[in-house]
């Protein structure tokens, strides 16, 4: 049985612009999300995310490629593939306003074909799980900014949906109801949900994600758990340190330089008083060798060194910076 | 079916809650009415005030299609809830059927207020038909433009300038389908037009039924009525298919 619930092989997908030429939004990308793990996908705006959410939606159908969803093919199989997947987009959207959260819901659920009990069941459930019984017979409109995203939570998972996808779920959440957002996120998990969702917030994703794939440019630049991407990169991408002796920018660069070679980049430069700068480095080599980086400690009077670990935002620049 | 009753549900709820509509099914029957009867009073008419109730009717169904439910879908386009509903499993004519039944069914009640004023207000008498043959007619008339709505609103699914043509589309049709005029002094080809669209011969029949000369078997507008709504029906049949693969191919749900 394949233990994957999401797959993407190989798929593309072009639009026709207005002056008819192709533009490609995603090219080629491959993606696996295993059975009951929550899989960020992030990448900077005009990367291929929505369209990607897009396709396993069911909303538009890829240029080339194959998508399996629950090991079904999906572009012949939309009807069967609908039925057990639901999404939720970030945004206030997707909602009646002028209804009820309660009307809302049994509308919803009647696609799903839930009926009876248990629609009127499910529905109480739902609203227990996003706090929204007390308010369930008020208009959608009179609702907060996370109160309309928790009724959407619920409404995405009407259906009982094996695979759940979220698009920029928590945008404009307050703090507080992110967190619960996400508390929610991981017992759907935990409960054997396959979650795919974007965000901006990189601290969310590396928080939320068992694993997390990159998107740039409409191409998948890599992709793993966080542990996995700072190895892919090297966990000496860094180095901070407080130099004495040097006297302007071009000298620091030139003893970083020395030791790390030209393919660095500075993040952080500071002059402090007494000739002492403070300088972080990123460095474009992979691994930093660590005959360098003890030649460098030893001969450059450093009065603080650090070799940082790259954040999950680190690695997202690395990726998607050109 | 199910989900079909439960659109028009939910559609009535929309529909009451939003002041547009309660403008097009209250306050817009008492201006075509006006409208109408500045219209046709110099006219001479045995029974003006049938005449005008008739094509008054139907004007305001007409209102309520084009600024309820073809309006509808480029509203639930810009709340998101279009892109929802085209993906659930559930075929998109039920569930934009129900509201364009629902929107119907809440029309009547501009019959009443155009009766109301035409009776009242402007004194011309009206006698109603059996309420059987009402019935019937109403049926037919729901089932037409039921299909006749479907059908235009697969047009307007991926129209970005739907709501210039949803008013463009109001007007015209009073002019083709002998609601401000008769059809028989519009040139020959807008009257071939006419013959395409249900609310001609919707209008022709409930002439017939108000002046009592309606017979189910040999109306020509019944079978008018009839063959446009099965045309429009395959016409539903053939543009969903097109349209569901043209949405998911150029992905102009506009969900995000």
């Amino acid at each position: 049985m394949n233990e994957y619930m999401i797959n993407l092989d190989k798929v593309s997908r072009t639009y026709k612009e207005k002056n008819g030429t192709d533009f490609v939004a995603l090219n080629q990308i491959s993606l696996n999300v295993k059975k009951g793990t929550i899989h960020g996908l992030i990448g900077p705006n005009g990367a291929g995310k929505s369209t990607t959410m897009k396709i396993l939606s069911t909303l538009l159908l890829p240029s080339s490629g194959t998508v399996t969803m629950k090991g079904i093919e999906l572009q012949s199989n939309l009807n069967a593939v609908r039925q057990d997947i639901n999404f939720i987009y970030g945004g206030e959207r997707d909602l009646y306003w002028r209804l009820t959260a309660r009307e809302n819901l049994e509308y919803f659920s009647a696609l799903y074909s839930l009926k009876g009990v248990e629609q009127k069941e499910k529905i109480k459930e739902l609203l227990e799980l996003v706090q929204l019984t007390d308010v369930a017979n008020k208009k959608v409109e009179t609702y907060s900014k996370g109160m309309k995203q928790r009724l959407q939570i619920a409404r995405g998972l009407l259906n009982n949906p094996r695979i759940l996808l979220l698009d920029e779920p928590t945008i404009g959440l307050d703090r507080q109801s992110a967190e619960e957002f996400k508390n929610i996120i991981r017992h759907l998990a935990a409960n054997g949900t396959t979650i795919l969702f974007t965000s901006h917030y990189l601290e969310e994703v590396e928080d939320l994600s068992d694993e997390i794939t990159i998107i740039s440019r409409g191409e998948i630049v890599a992709s793993g758990t966080a542990q996995e991407l700072r190895s892919n990169i090297g966990k000496e991408l860094y180095v901070h340190a407080v130099v004495e002796n040097v006297v302007n920018r071009k000298q620091a660069i030139t003893l970083f330089s020395r030791y790390f070679g030209d393919e660095l980049s500075v993040e952080k430069y500071v002059e402090r008083t007494g000739n002492v700068i403070e300088m972080k480095v990123s460095l474009s080599n992979k691994k930093l060798d660590d005959v360098k980086l003890s030649s460098f400690v030893q001969n450059s009077k450093i009065r603080e060194w650090k070799i940082g670990s790259p954040s999950l935002d680190e690695i997202y620049r690395y990726y998607t910076t050109v | 079916m199910r989900v079909l009753l439960t659109s028009l549900r939910l559609q009535f709820k929309q529909s009451l809650s939003r002041s547009t509509y309660r403008f097009v099914i209250i306050i817009q029957p008492i201006l075509n009415t006006i409208l109408l009867y500045f219209i046709l009073s110099n006219k001479n008419f045995v029974n003006v005030g049938e005449y005008l109730f008739v094509n008054v009717s139907v004007m305001n169904l007409w209102s309520s299609i084009v600024f309820s439910s073809l309006s509808d879908l480029t509203r639930e386009k810009r709340m998101g809830v279009l892109g929802s509903n085209f993906a659930s499993p559930v075929k998109f004519q039920w569930i934009y059927g129900g509201k364009v039944i629902a929107n119907l069914i809440l029309a009547l009640w501009s019959f009443a207020v155009s009766y109301l004023i035409i009776q009242y207000v402007f004194d011309l008498n009206i006698v109603l038909p059996n309420v059987y043959t009402l019935i019937t007619v109403y049926f037919l008339l729901l089932i037409s433009f039921t299909t006749l709505s479907l059908f235009l609103s697969y047009f307007f699914l991926l129209n970005r300038q739907a709501i210039f043509w949803i008013n463009v589309l109001e007007y015209p049709i009073y002019l083709l389908s002998g609601i401000a005029t008769s059809i028989q002094k519009l040139p020959w080809f807008l009257q071939i037009i006419s013959w395409l669209l249900p609310t001609k011969w919707i209008v022709g029949l409930l002439h017939q039924i108000f002046n009592a000369k309606y017979n189910i078997l040999t109306s020509a507008n019944v079978y008018g009525l009839l063959i446009l709504t099965a045309l429009y029906g395959i016409g539903i049949i053939v543009m969903n298919n097109i349209m569901e693969r043209k949405i998911l191919v150029e992905g102009q749900l506009e969900v995000y």
